[in-house]
């Protein structure tokens, strides 16, 4: 069974293969993003995350989730050498790079506890798999083409790995840096990072993207992730590793 | 005689280059704006890299959104314009744009969902040779027979934000045009 709903703001799609019970877990499952959204959401002015930012909340009486994802957050700073830092412009604390592949995981991890053992969780394109897929083979994971969002540009099998893409969909500008003599600067327009659940997966895309065209080579030494970089000019780099997820039967 | 033909070139040579370091310095001034290349460039040997705008090339496909080419419109103004809020499908997005000579030189995001830009100095890694590969601009599946399109399970990509960002920097944009 396969349901979908707009939670956090994005398209949260739970698909689960066996049964018993789908439906039932299935509304588990977007029952938690609900309780994270009441948390973590920067756009929801009750939200734990923004007592915080208003300053009315003591760290004493900040909730175990809390507490765990800004220790989390802080971990993935050290490691990212601040590429990642859920600090944003206004100086208020926006976790949502990290939260994200956090619930799924988390999500997942409920699933498994269900005794569910062929799943997937998707938020807003990041991804968590279980197991197989109701053709009882890996799960196939579409890569969207930044230039044509209809289309996808390349395709991976998982079974187990979270897949969690950064990236942005802009095209038709022609922005130039001076102190580079009229040469285009070079950005990247998507960053897929393959990782062995999606909360690593997912934070390391967050930090990774941010570094531009380094984060591939970011991703290429940290041991376990796998990448797939796209710039503008259509141009895809690949971490070493990655190969092995494009083969149905490896 | 000769010592002081010598003192004469020796401050001739040592006056172009003084001169010519002045040309590189005042070349630096004269692009006060883009002040994030200075503060984060380490010993990096490409220049340009680590912008904070993204800053796409204008490319041969098929483009739905809204085209914003300034070598349309050269009458932009010099300055920094930042547009309004915009509404993205999670979170917010605002733009801010650097035009100088008339053309657009940086953009960055002042508010951006989920990917954060800092102005840390950048490590350098071991850089490795990896592969590279054009990528499909159809179907993946175009190539390989035994993939049928449909059979796609899930789909990986960004969360949507880029209409929010079309329309902050067109807001940007717009503040940014002359007068007439």
């Amino acid at each position: 069974m396969k349901q979908t709903r707009i939670i956090m703001g994005m398209p949260v799609t739970v698909e689960v293969i066996d049964p018993p019970g789908e439906e039932e877990a299935i509304e588990k499952i977007f029952a938690y993003f609900e309780y994270i959204d009441e948390k973590f959401s920067t756009y929801k002015n009750a939200s734990e995350i923004m007592k915080i930012n208003r300053g009315e909340l003591k760290k004493s009486d900040y909730s175990e989730d809390m507490k765990t994802i800004l220790a989390l957050s802080e971990k993935t700073k050290k490691e990212t050498n601040g590429y990642f830092d859920i600090v944003n412009l206004s100086g208020e604390y926006d976790p949502s790079g990290l939260v994200k592949g956090w619930a799924i995981h988390n999500a997942a991890k409920i699933l498994e506890r269900g005794g569910f053992k062929n799943f997937y969780v998707d938020a807003g394109g990041d991804i968590q798999t279980k197991g197989l897929n109701r053709r009882n083979k890996k799960w196939r994971v579409g890569i969207r083409n930044p230039f044509n969002i209809r289309k996808n540009m390349k395709i991976i099998y998982t079974r187990g790995e979270g897949v969690a893409t950064s990236g942005t969909y802009i095209r038709g500008q022609h922005i130039y840096n001076p102190k580079t003599k009229n040469k285009s600067i070079t950005e990247i327009v998507s960053l897929t990072i393959i990782g062995p659940n999606i909360y690593e997966a997912d934070r390391f895309a967050t930090a990774a993207f941010a570094m531009g065209r380094d984060g591939i080579y970011f991703i290429e030494n940290m041991e376990g992730l796998e990448g797939y970089m796209v710039d503008q000019n259509g141009l895809a780099t690949i971490t070493s590793g990655f190969d092995k997820y494009t083969k149905e039967y490896a | 005689m000769r010592k002081f033909i010598l003192s004469f070139l020796l401050i001739v040579v040592f006056s172009l280059y003084i001169w010519y370091e002045r040309g590189e310095i005042s070349y630096t001034i004269s692009n006060p704006l883009i002040i994030t290349d200075d503060k984060e460039e380490v010993k990096h040997k490409r220049d340009e890299s680590h912008e904070n705008g993204l800053s796409p090339q204008s490319s041969s496909r098929n483009a739905t959104a809204p085209k914003i080419d300034p070598r349309m419109t050269p009458n932009y103004k010099d300055g920094q314009y930042t547009g309004s809020v915009a509404d993205a499908y999670y979170g917010n997005v605002q733009v801010q744009t650097i035009i100088q000579n008339g053309k657009i030189t940086d953009v960055k995001f002042l508010e951006y969902p989920n990917d954060r830009r800092n102005s840390i100095a950048i490590n350098t890694y071991a850089m490795p040779i990896l592969k590279t590969e054009t990528i499909q601009a159809q179907n993946a599946d175009a190539d390989d027979n035994d993939v049928d399109a449909d059979d796609i399970d899930i789909v990986s990509g960004a969360t949507f934000t880029s209409q929010a960002f079309i329309e902050s920097l067109n807001s940007a944009l717009s503040r940014a045009k002359v007068l007439t």
